[in-house]
């Protein structure tokens, strides 16, 4: 009897242990993004949400026109390979087309529970967080993200709550 | 020393190990697939300005968009109707967009008319088939085709009509409930051609022959604004209130005395307390004395035959109680009478009548002219009564209006059951499609442009004009540009070659119209409003844009037009011109008072035979929160009913309660109420002070064909009525279920 | 700090429920069955109740929503702490913490913490019409109105912008921001020259159930003379 419950402890553990303490499997990405070659515009060129509103948003392929004439390469190999456009008649459709009508099926990694009420504005425009505290070192990353960069707990939120003397009422985040 | 692990041990170990392991990894798989993949929309908050098609109202909306899906509907503050305020009903159609049992494009019928079964089928081949059939209907002559009902006022309205019309169609409109029902009445006692505008918000007191000011009045955003103000504005008196219902509706509710009377009997009682005002010579003398007309006539009629004894012995209000409300109609600084749009002929005039001789005419709190209603091109459509003993080869409906309208008698489901081909233009599946062999589905309110005119009701001329909030969701059309292509299919002669009509092109041309009158501008805040108003009243005008492009944009923007200019004195002016008031000779009172229904419980008329049960008269209502022309499948709406007395999700039925009692009926339990053709079930709920001989039942649709929501209500009040006597009263037994 | 208060003038209030739909629709609040409303499990965070008035026609309707009591009782039975009063005056329910114990409905002399009985669905594309700001409650917890608090946050957000202190018209609930009847009147009731505070202070003015000691913040105006 008590080996048969030494055994059921045994599995329980390593259930909760593959469960809580692995990290969050990786996801695959659209498009190969390289963040470190980039490195010469702020985040916010193209998360352009994160000063305005209250989620950063995962930019548009729109936002490439801004510095791109010509599609860059892996931009391209990804987009042409995908079905046709609608309304293209099979016809190689032009960057700029391409570029405003593609919806990449972009997978957000850094997420919070549905409970938590984040709003970037308020931490980047009136806080001046910087944006790698929470997101880690982007200018370093050669890819797009597939898993979440940094572990974001409660305990992160509140210790810097309390240096910076921000709120600590429980509803200013969660309702 | 430690016992050795044996070999046995080791096993056992690792195997419940890897067993955790592979539990772990199945619980990862399904904590994985249980968080959303999108939860919200997300994206930035942009307001996109519509315009609200519940009512004949037409109010001015704000959708508050999150990455291009709306999300919430608030009233325009731009918009002088609501300025900023929304009702339930406008809010509530948010769901009409969203709709999961909405059309997704055109269908037709297989299986019975009305199993609600349907094939969809591509667009050309649907305009074929509707072509095809039209074309049979015209060539064996009219009345072949028959186009009924848009629920609404303007040039789109009008453009239906029109097309229609040029390929051989009559066209009919549901009588909608605003101001303009009342114009005959009001033009035959002053002569004005024009819409009557009730001044609620400056009047001291209100005397309401079943006006349901806090409910569907008129204008209801703009009514129950000013029902608030007139209660409790900034530095005025309290108004004070009486309302004259045939059952305690949220108006009665809120008044500060309510008289429970039937329709029928209304008018007899607006004539006597007209009898002591004369006879007690508490009349206005101002507007009497110079434009008195057949005054004189009119008071040798009234006063002899209505007098308080008489209309008491009729009306059952006591003789007091109708020298009171004379007297204190008259004895108040502002006082006005009001009747709801839906009265009959001798209660309009019964009112308007009192109106002159407390001397409300162009008078604060008062009745005024709507402006620019004068010269308005009129309604060209016949109204829903006359489509009486038509027998249409074809008939195409716009929307539910004519199924909701509880004045509308005729009996449409049999006329279109003899329709060979009916075909329904409605966005939703509702009442239109019980019948429809063909569906073509419209575009829903925010995906559509909107060019309205709003029902008179605010002092000044309007318009609420906006583009499409938001893309068509589902494979839909504009309504407009659907019968244009039918009318040029059929190779109607001004449809061949003009550029084809769609609500688009008449919101921009009615834009344009608007640019070259040189007076008004967009909606604007009340500052900006009242400012132009002064402009304008001095003679000024500065033009709100520089182009004809920029002014369409502002126009917009802003959600609609409006001129602020308004003048008084137009009913006087009338006066002048035609040499008087003409008041309408009352028919002589009954000499014998309507017998009341005695009240005789009979055994067995409950279901399965048991119960008790006894004839009353059927007085049936809508609602407030129920639209006369919307989308019935609206989950919130039936939530709303019956609140705060009765149960949400069901019709509910008002009784008085010593009748209930008689009957063995408390608040609360289901009865039967059986007239001569249907039986339909209803929560009961009693109420102080109603008729004891009258059941009140809430007309909520229940449709059956239709989407979720809307099909599981049960016990529509208007199978009831539907096939019933128009000349007398309904008569119907009422018995605990 | 400010002390949010709401006052509801009875005389002016004409039961339409639009306030119920905006609250609904604002804070994603899933809509019933016909089943569900008759075993009395209809969530709405604002309803209209009978009142009777002295002197009146019949009861009148009197929108009833979380009271914010100064002194809820509440908050007190709590065993996880997931209801207070926030230093603003509201009483907070913050959902991961609930249990769903329903203590504090028991507590509530008004009846207004709603426990949730089934899951927040929308069928179809109906999902997409939430409103982002709110979260979505799972069921089996009590959920409540929170003076519609995000839109305070978002205020306060938007003032900071633009470089301004929050301006009374910044900050209204979605039920008065839309009520058509202009019957209800929302702001800081410790403010003196703000118009709920002058409200407060009507000879009209009444609290529902004073005599509990709860302070409720929502104030009404009696109906009548």
């Amino acid at each position: 009897m008590a080996r048969a419950l030494l055994l059921t402890a045994v599995a329980a553990i390593s259930a909760a242990i593959w469960v809580v303490l692995l990290p969050p499997a990786a996801v695959d990405q659209p498009i190969p993004f390289d963040h470190a070659k980039h490195t010469e515009v702020t985040c916010v060129a193209c998360h352009r949400g994160a000063e305005r509103s209250a989620r950063a948003g995962i930019p548009e392929v729109a936002a490439c026109l801004n510095c791109h004439a010509t599609p860059p390469r892996p931009v391209e190999v990804v987009l042409s390979a995908g079905p046709a456009l609608p309304g293209s008649d099979g016809q190689k459709p032009t960057w700029d087309e391409l570029a405003r009508r593609a919806r990449p099926a972009w997978v957000r990694v850094t997420r919070l529970p549905d409970h938590v009420m984040f709003s970037h504005r308020r931490h980047v425009t009136s806080a001046k967080l910087d944006c790698a505290s929470c997101h880690g070192d982007m200018r370093a990353r050669r890819d797009a993200l597939t898993s979440a960069p940094v572990r974001l707990d409660m305990n992160a939120c509140l210790s810097c709550h309390k240096t910076e003397g921000a709120t600590e009422d429980c509803v200013a985040c969660h309702r | 020393m430690p016992e050795p692990v044996t070999r046995r041990e080791f096993l056992s170990y690792s195997g419940a190990a890897l067993t955790g392991v592979t539990l772990g990894q199945l619980g990862r798989q399904w904590l994985a697939s249980t968080t959303p993949a999108v939860v919200h929309a997300s994206g930035s908050e942009v307001w996109a300005t519509s315009v609200c098609r519940e009512c004949p109202a037409s109010c001015g909306l704000r959708a508050r968009m999150i990455g291009g899906v709306p999300v919430k509907l608030e009233g325009s503050p731009l918009c002088p109707i609501g300025r900023g305020r929304l009702c339930a009903k406008g809010q509530a159609s948010l769901e009409s967009y969203f709709d999961p049992d909405r059309l997704i494009g055109p269908a037709r019928r297989v299986g019975e008319r009305g199993a609600g079964r349907w094939e969809p089928i591509p667009w050309p081949k649907a305009l074929d088939l509707v072509t095809a059939q039209i074309r049979e209907s015209v060539s064996a002559g009219r009345p072949g085709l028959v186009a009924l009902a848009v629920d609404e006022d303007g040039p789109p309205a009008d453009a239906w009509s029109d097309a229609w019309r040029a390929i051989g169609a009559r066209t009919f409109r549901t009588p909608i409930d605003t101001a303009t029902r009342l114009r005959p009445r009001f033009e035959a006692l002053t002569g004005v051609n024009g819409d009557p505008m009730f001044d609620l918000e400056r009047a001291s007191h209100v005397l309401s022959f079943g006006a349901p000011i806090v409910e569907t009045w008129l204008s209801p955003v703009w009514a129950q604004r000013a029902f608030g103000r007139f209660r409790r504005g900034p530095s005025r008196q309290r108004g004070r209130l009486v309302q004259i219902d045939a059952r305690r509706s949220a108006t009665a509710r809120k008044a500060d005395e309510w008289l429970s009377v039937l329709p029928e009997h209304q008018a007899l009682l607006a004539y006597g307390i007209a009898s002591v005002l004369l006879r007690e010579d508490r009349v206005q003398r101002g507007l009497l004395d110079e434009f008195g007309g057949n005054l004189r006539e009119f008071q040798r009629d009234v006063i002899p035959h209505y007098t308080p004894d008489q209309v008491a012995a009729a009306t059952g209000i006591p003789v007091v109680t109708i020298l009171r409300l004379g007297r204190d109609l008259a004895d108040s600084p502002r006082p006005v009478v009001v009747v709801a749009a839906d009265a009959n002929n001798s209660l309009i005039d019964a009112v308007f009548t009192l109106n002159a001789l407390i001397g409300a005419f162009d008078r604060p709190g008062g009745v005024f002219v709507a402006p620019a209603s004068i010269d308005r091109r009129g309604v060209e459509d016949e109204p829903l009564e006359a489509l009486g003993d038509l027998k249409p080869r074809v008939v195409a409906l716009a929307d539910p209006s004519p199924f909701r309208t509880l004045s509308a008698s005729p009996d449409l489901g049999r006329l279109l059951e003899g329709a060979r081909f009916v075909v329904s233009l409605s966005p939703y599946l509702d009442e239109t499609a019980a019948f429809a062999d063909l569906l073509l589905p419209t575009h829903t309110p925010l995906e559509s442009w909107h060019c309205a005119v709003p029902a008179p009701a605010v002092a000044a001329e309007t318009r609420s004009i906006a583009m499409p909030a938001v893309k068509p969701r589902l494979d839909t059309a504009d309504r407009l540009s659907l019968v244009a292509s039918i009318a040029r299919r059929i190779g109607a002669p001004e449809q061949a070659t003009d550029e084809p009509i769609s609500t688009e092109r008449i919101a921009r041309g009615e834009i344009d119209r608007l640019w070259r009158l040189r007076r008004g501008g967009p909606y604007s805040v009340v500052y900006e409003t009242e400012w132009l108003e002064q402009l304008e009243r001095g003679g000024w005008w500065a033009p709100a844009a520089e182009s004809r492009e920029d002014f369409t944009n502002r126009i917009l923007q802003a959600g609609g037009w409006i001129d602020p200019y308004f003048q008084a004195g137009q009913i006087e002016q009338s006066l002048r011109e035609r040499r008087g008031l003409r008041f309408a000779l009352p028919v002589a009172i009954p000499a014998v008072p309507p017998a009341k229904i005695e009240i005789k419980p009979v055994d067995g008329a409950g279901r399965d035979g048991f119960g008790k049960g006894a004839t009353l008269r059927l007085v049936t209502f809508t609602p407030a929160v129920v639209s006369l022309a919307g989308n019935p499948n609206q989950p919130v709406i039936y939530e709303l009913l019956g609140q705060p007395d009765a149960a949400p999700w069901q019709p509910w039925a008002e009784l008085h309660p010593e009748t209930a009692a008689r009957l063995g009926i408390e608040s609360g339990h289901r009865i039967r109420i059986t007239s001569r053709v249907a039986t339909i079930e209803a929560m009961a709920v009693l109420v102080e002070g109603m008729l004891s001989d009258v059941v009140a039942v809430a007309s909520v649709p229940s449709v059956p064909g239709a989407g979720r929501w809307a099909r599981v209500i049960e016990g529509d009040a208007r199978s009831l009525v539907a096939l019933a006597d128009p000349a007398g009263p309904c008569l119907v037994v009422v018995a605990r279920a | 700090m400010p002390r949010w208060g709401l006052v509801i003038d009875l005389d002016r209030c004409t039961g339409c429920q639009a306030c119920v739909v905006a609250c609904k629709h604002e804070n994603n609040v899933p809509f019933s069955t016909p089943a569900e409303a008759t075993h009395g499990r209809l969530l709405t965070w604002i309803h209209l109740v009978p009142a009777e008035t002295p002197g009146r026609v019949g009861p009148s309707a009197l929108p009833l929503m979380c009271q914010h009591c100064d002194r809820p009782p509440c908050t007190d039975v709590c065993p996880t702490s997931a209801t207070y009063l926030s230093p603003e005056g509201i009483v907070a329910q913050v959902y991961p913490r609930c249990i769903g114990c329903r203590y504090c409905t028991n507590a509530c002399p008004y009846s207004v913490k709603v426990f949730n009985w089934s899951s927040p669905e929308w069928p179809g594309a109906m999902a997409e019409m939430r409103n982002p700001d709110v979260s979505l409650r799972p069921k089996g917890i009590v959920e409540k109105c929170t003076f519609c608090h995000h839109r305070l946050m978002l205020a306060r957000e938007r003032a900071r912008d633009e470089g301004r202190d929050l301006a009374p018209d910044d900050y209204v609930p979605a039920c008065v921001q839309t009520c058509p009847a202009e019957a209800m009147t929302f702001g800081d009731l410790d403010d003196p020259h703000g118009a709920v505070a002058a409200l407060a202070n009507n000879p009209r003015a009444f609290r529902l159930m004073e005599e509990l000691g709860t302070k409720p913040k929502v104030i009404y105006l009696r109906e009548g003379e």
